[in-house]
Order: structure tokens, then C-alpha cells, then sequence
């Protein structure tokens, strides 16, 4: 009987009355008690289902605040969050229908590659059969076959950061938070990786993804550019260069972000 | 992939059994996996035992103690007595004590110098005393000790030298040093009456310690800010971890419980069965002791802070170190809010007094208390997301 309550499917998720925007953030303010910090500052986003947004942004402007208020970890300030239709404060919710990597690689480094997205399978409450099936899938598209029973104490920062994308993938979430997940990950599989988020996003999953690497932004559906905790620009990557009149996104963050690349 | 193919859980509505197996079963790995914190889980016990076990199982040997033997010695119905030669003779054949004969003043000096410990003087009518003694109650016999008391065991060991020379001597004469030792007539020593306080002070140090390290590193890598995204609640988090430490600091009582056993032949004569109850009670405040205490520590250094903070004060004022009675009456109180205080009192009396349910309600229902408090206590501070 739960089978049938709770079984995911997009399609019918989409036909529900929840609206085409995934994420809807009005006045978002978050202002961090220890050193009161003021990370966001009235943010005002709308992010649409099935589609690849990116958060750009120089170092401390609030992308990852953003994310993590997005996400359920931080506890917003004032202001309006929605994310698949509910108030974020009902995180407990939806949290089944969301997938997170951190910044961090956050994952057991005492676990093998298997046991670590195990047990995210296991906290998403998946079946044992699925957990099996969808890990198989997870460790052959993001290359970890070879290393599933390595520690991950013992794989390289590239490959950490591919075990972490598993855990946050291994219940196939329709909404996933990606901050900077890409980092430490060689080029030839960064574009590995965006392939495979395309093909996601072409199944109605939603990718909101932070990025310091401006190239790896353009792949992006819509880029929203941050300062000092607000939205200072918003658009697809050529709508934002031919209306700044640049000819690449690394030269509009530099013109609108302060002037200073984020390392 | 289709991401209609599979099943997850929607809402989140209940208490789930499953995520607390799942992070208890995590948790355990890690800890196994973690060379370094399962070698001290295992070694550490043994460590610590063996320690205590040569620091408190070795008496008090050969130390230099000066006689000045003065007695005259007493004719009493044509036998003579020299009472002091032979407490003297049967000293000499105690390893506990090296004997030199001298001026008793010069002995004085010797103590002052460190060269004796003791400096002894049986005087004149030491003999007659005796004598007289087995028939007049009032009659007092007089030793005079000057007495190097600097060092408590060297103290107690020549005074029992002394006390023992006596009684062996004059034993069967009236004299009497008799001495009766409670809970069935056991002599305990110095190991076997310290383990019970020793287990205690394991569990709680290590316990203490090893759980906080544990339940922070979640912290630092990270891995809790992630489960804030999940299903998982906190709760369910802090329930497997409080199932699974409570399982590893088994392990170490057990192995300190086998070590005491089994190596150095301490006795337990209660039943085995209650200690273990007790052992498993016991793990289980320090664990979720640890998990309250990681509500508020940020990272590894404030927790490898926080261990000796609770730990000290426990074991100076538990009885563990000196019995409660010994402390200054303003201090007493402080004892019976510190749950070591009961555990030390629950291990003595089912190792050595052979203790049952029965005389330890009062120590057994404190101790569910506490650890229902803490717990309790955790549960309500832990945090579900950041602020």
C-alpha cells in the first residue's frame, strides 16, 4: 500500500498542481549568527523545471548559502523559500525528491565507494534491488567500476568527488544541488559529467549547480550571476553576453562580479 | 535511467528503524575500519589494566628500618621472656622489611636522611609489659616509632611488618591483632580491590572520548550537513550512533572484564551476568553522555578538550581515587551527581562483596536515570539543520 502512496514518477508529478518552477525564492535573506554575516541579502530567484541553472559568483557572495538554504541544511533568516511546491520549512518532505553534493566531498572515507552510496540508498529508503541495480548504473557512468571496493579514504580528490556525485544521484532525485562538484575532476570527464547532466535535465530533472569555472557556466541552461548576497544578472549565457555586449561569460564576471575571478 | 523505475520514500512522516540500522551499521564499520581507534578500543583496556595491574599488585619491599631493642626481658614463674628479640627474629624473615640494630637517636637521624624508613625502640619493660598484659587489660604496651610516613604504602607496609611480627610471635599468647575481613573473610589486593574502579574509569574515559571523536567527525567531513538534505533526522542519526558505540564500549569492558578475570585472577563474586548488566549500563551513560556532549563541540580539539574535562573531576571525586568520605564535606555533594560515582559502587560490590540486584537498586535505577536524562537531554539539542 505505501508502495503504490509514495512510488515516484515524473510525469505524473508534473501533472499535479505544483507550478513548473522547482525552486521559487522571494526576499531571501540569510545572515549567519557567528561573525553576523549577512551571506544573502533579499534574493529574489525562480528556478524552472528541467533545467540547468548555474549560481556564478565571486568567493563569499552566497552561492553556496543559497544552495544550502535550497537544500534544507540552513536554516533561512527571513524571506520566502519554495522548493517542489513546498515551504522549505516542510523540508521533511520533499528531502526524498532531493539529491545534494556539498562543496566538500562529505563523504565516509572508512567506507568503501559501494558502502558509502549504500547507505545514502538505505537513508533515501530505497529497495535493497534498486539500491543494487541503480549503483551499477551510477558507478559505470561516472567510471568508479574498478575502485567500488577501494576505501575511499584511498581514491584520489577527482574520484572522492565522483563517489560523492553517486551518493547524491543514487535516488534519483528530481531535484539536484550540485556546489562546485566538479572541482578536482580531469576535463576530459568534466564533459563526461555535463553530457550525463544534459541527459538527466532531458528527463525533467532539475541541476542547480555552483561553478567558479566560467566555461563549464556557458553549458549551463540560464546563469544567474551573484554580489554581495543579491542577483545582479540572470539569462541564458547568450542572452547575458549579447545584453552586456561580452563575448564570453568569464568576461561578463569579471565586468559585473567586482572584478575579481574567483580562484 | 528512468527515474520512474524507482522507489523512494515521498514523505517523512515516521521514525524509521531502517536509518537507524543503517547508521549504526555505518558507524560500526567505520570504527572497525579506523585501524587507530579499534587498536585503542582493544589495546587500550589492556593498557591501562596492566598498568594498574603492576603499579598496585607489587608490595612495599626491603625497606631499611633501624631496631632499638632495650628490653630486658622478664622472668615470670621461672620462664623468660624476651618478648622484642623475638618479634625481632620473626621480622627478620619478612622481605618487606631489611632490619639494622642501633641507637634509637641515631635512627632519628637516619630517617631524616632518608636512610631509614623507620627508626624503632622497644623499651626496657617491653617484656614485662607483655606479661603483665595477660593479666591486667589496662596494662598498655608501648612501641616507640619514629616513622618516615612521607610514603603512605611504605608507611602501611612497615607498620604491617610490625603488626604481623607481633601476631605471629605472640599470637597464641593472649595478645591479640586479630583482624577479621569482611564479605566472607576475602583479603583483596591492591589489583583486585582497584578493578571495579578501574573499569569504571575505562569506560568512562574512553568511552567518553572514542564516542566524541566518532560523533565529530561527522562533523568535519562533512557528512552531517549532508544528511541535513536527507530523510534522515537527527534523531535517528543519534539513536544508531548511541546503538552502535554502546556495542564497541562492550567490547572494551569485556576485554578489560576477561584481562581482569583470566590474567590477573580477580575475583568476581557476584554474579557475572549482573556485571555485565552493569558494564552494559554503565557503556551506555558514557555513550550518550558523548553524544550530548557532541551537540556542543564543533570539532575534533574542543572534543579531545571536553573528554578530560568530564573525566577528571568524575574520577577524583567518584571514590575511584579516594574513598568520598576522604573528601571535604562541601565537595561530598558533588559526588552523588556523577554517574561514575554509582558505577564504582555497582563493580565493587558485585566483584568484591558480592553485591546482588537486591543492594544495588538504588545505584542500578540512578544510572537508567542518568542515562534516560542524557539522552533525553541529547535528543533535544541536536540539530537538524544549521543556523
Amino acid at each position: 500500500m505505501i508502495v503504490i502512496n509514495t512510488t515516484i514518477n515524473i510525469s505524473s508529478i508534473m501533472s499535479e498542481v505544483e507550478t513548473d518552477y522547482v525552486v521559487e525564492i522571494e526576499d531571501l535573506v540569510k545572515v549567519y549568527h557567528t561573525g553576523n554575516v549577512r551571506a544573502l541579502d533579499g534574493l529574489n530567484i525562480k528556478i524552472r523545471r528541467g533545467e540547468i541553472y548555474a549560481f556564478i559568483g565571486a568567493n563569499g557572495t552566497g552561492k553556496s548559502t543559497a544552495i544550502n538554504v535550497m537544500n534544507g541544511i540552513l536554516v533561512p533568516t527571513s524571506g520566502s523559500v519554495k522548493v517542489l511546491g513546498k515551504d522549505i520549512s516542510k523540508h521533511q518532505q520533499i528531502s526524498g525528491r532531493i539529491g545534494m553534493a556539498p562543496q566538500e566531498y562529505a563523504i565516509y572515507l572508512d567506507l568503501t565507494v559501494t558502502e558509502n552510496i549504500r547507505f545514502f540508498g538505505d537513508v533515501f529508503g530505497m529497495r535493497r534491488a534498486d539500491i543494487e541495480r541503480r549503483m551499477a548504473e551510477l558507478l559505470d557512468v561516472l567510471r568508479l567500476t574498478d575502485k567500488k571496493s577501494t576505501l575511499a579514504r584511498n581514491l584520489s580528490g577527482g574520484m572522492k568527488r565522483r563517489v560523492s556525485l553517486a551518493c547524491a544521484l543514487i535516488h534519483a532525485p528530481e531535484l539536484i544541488f550540485l556546489d562546485e562538484a566538479t572541482v578536482g575532476v580531469d576535463p576530459i570527464l568534466r564533459k563526461f559529467f555535463w553530457n550525463y547532466f544534459r541527459e538527466l535535465r532531458d528527463q525533467g530533472v532539475t541541476l542547480v549547480v555552483t561553478s567558479h569555472v566560467m566555461d563549464e557556466a556557458e553549458k549551463a541552461d540560464r546563469i544567474g550571476l551573484l554580489r554581495a548576497g543579491k542577483l545582479i544578472a540572470e539569462g541564458t549565457p547568450d542572452e547575458l553576453k549579447r545584453k552586456h555586449d561580452v563575448d564570453s561569460i568569464e568576461e561578463l564576471f569579471v565586468l559585473l562580479s567586482g572584478g575579481e575571478i574567483d580562484e | 535511467m528512468n527515474n520512474s523505475d524507482y522507489f523512494i520514500e515521498k514523505s517523512n512522516p515516521t521514525f524509521s528503524a531502517r536509518r537507524i540500522i543503517s547508521v549504526m551499521r555505518r558507524v560500526l564499520r567505520q570504527i572497525v575500519r579506523d585501524r587507530r581507534t579499534f587498536a585503542m578500543i582493544i589495546i587500550m583496556p589492556l593498557v591501562i589494566m596492566f598498568i594498574f595491574g603492576i603499579a598496585l599488585s607489587g608490595e612495599v619491599e626491603h625497606s631499611p628500618i633501624l631496631i632499638d631493642n632495650q628490653d630486658m626481658g622478664f622472668s615470670f614463674h621461672g620462664n623468660t621472656t624476651t618478648a622484642a628479640a623475638d618479634i625481632i627474629n620473626t621480622l627478620k624473615a619478612d622481605n618487606r622489611v631489611d632490619i639494622s640494630t642501633g641507637n634509637y637517636q641515631k635512627g632519628i637521624k637516619g630517617v631524616e636522611d632518608s636512610d631509614y624508613v623507620a627508626s624503632i625502640l622497644f623499651p626496657a619493660n617491653f617484656s614485662e609489659s607483655i606479661i603483665n598484659a595477660t593479666m591486667n587489660p589496662d596494662q598498655k604496651i608501648v612501641i616507640i616509632i619514629y616513622l618516615d610516613a612521607t610514603k603512605p604504602q611504605i608507611k602501611g607496609s612497615v607498620l604491617q611488618a610490625l603488626q604481623e611480627g607481633i601476631r605471629d610471635t605472640f599470637g597464641d599468647q593472649g595478645i591479640s591483632f586479630d583482624q577479621t575481613f569482611a564479605y566472607g573473610g576475602v583479603e583483596y589486593t591492591g589489583l583486585e580491590t582497584s578493578t571495579p574502579a578501574v573499569m569504571g574509569f575505562v569506560l568512562t574515559f574512553l568511552a567518553l572520548l572514542l564516542s566524541l571523536l566518532i560523533l565529530i567527525r561527522e562533523r568535519t567531513e562533512g557528512t552531517q550537513y549532508r544528511l541535513y538534505s536527507t530523510p534522515m533526522k537527527a534523531t535517528e542519526r543519534l539513536v544508531g550512533y548511541i546503538l552502535a558505540l554502546t556495542i564497541f564500549a562492550l567490547i572494551m569492558a569485556f576485554s578489560l572484564l576477561t584481562i581482569s578475570i583470566f590474567i590477573f585472577q580477580v575475583p568476581v563474586k557476584g554474579s557475572l551476568l549482573l556485571l555485565i548488566g552493569a558494564a552494559i549500563l554503565f557503556a551506555l551513560v558514557n555513550v550518550t553522555m558523548a553524544v550530548l556532549l557532541s551537540n556542543f563541540a564543533e570539532n575534533e580539539l574542543q572534543a579531545v578538550q571536553m573528554a578530560p574535562l568530564t573525566a577528571l573531576p568524575s574520577m577524583a571525586l567518584s571514590g575511584l581515587l579516594v574513598p568520598i568520605s576522604t573528601l571535604p564535606a562541601f565537595i561530598q555533594p558533588l559526588s552523588a551527581v556523577i554517574p561514575l560515582t554509582y558505577a564504582v559502587i555497582v563493580f565493587e560490590g558485585i566483584m568484591l562483596k558480592g553485591y546482588g540486584i537486591a543492594q544495588l537498586q538504588f545505584e542500578f535505577s540512578v544510572l537508567i536515570g542518568i542515562a534516560l536524562l542524557f539522552t533525553i537531554i541529547a535528543i533535544l539539542t541536536v540539530k537538524d539543520k544549521q543556523e
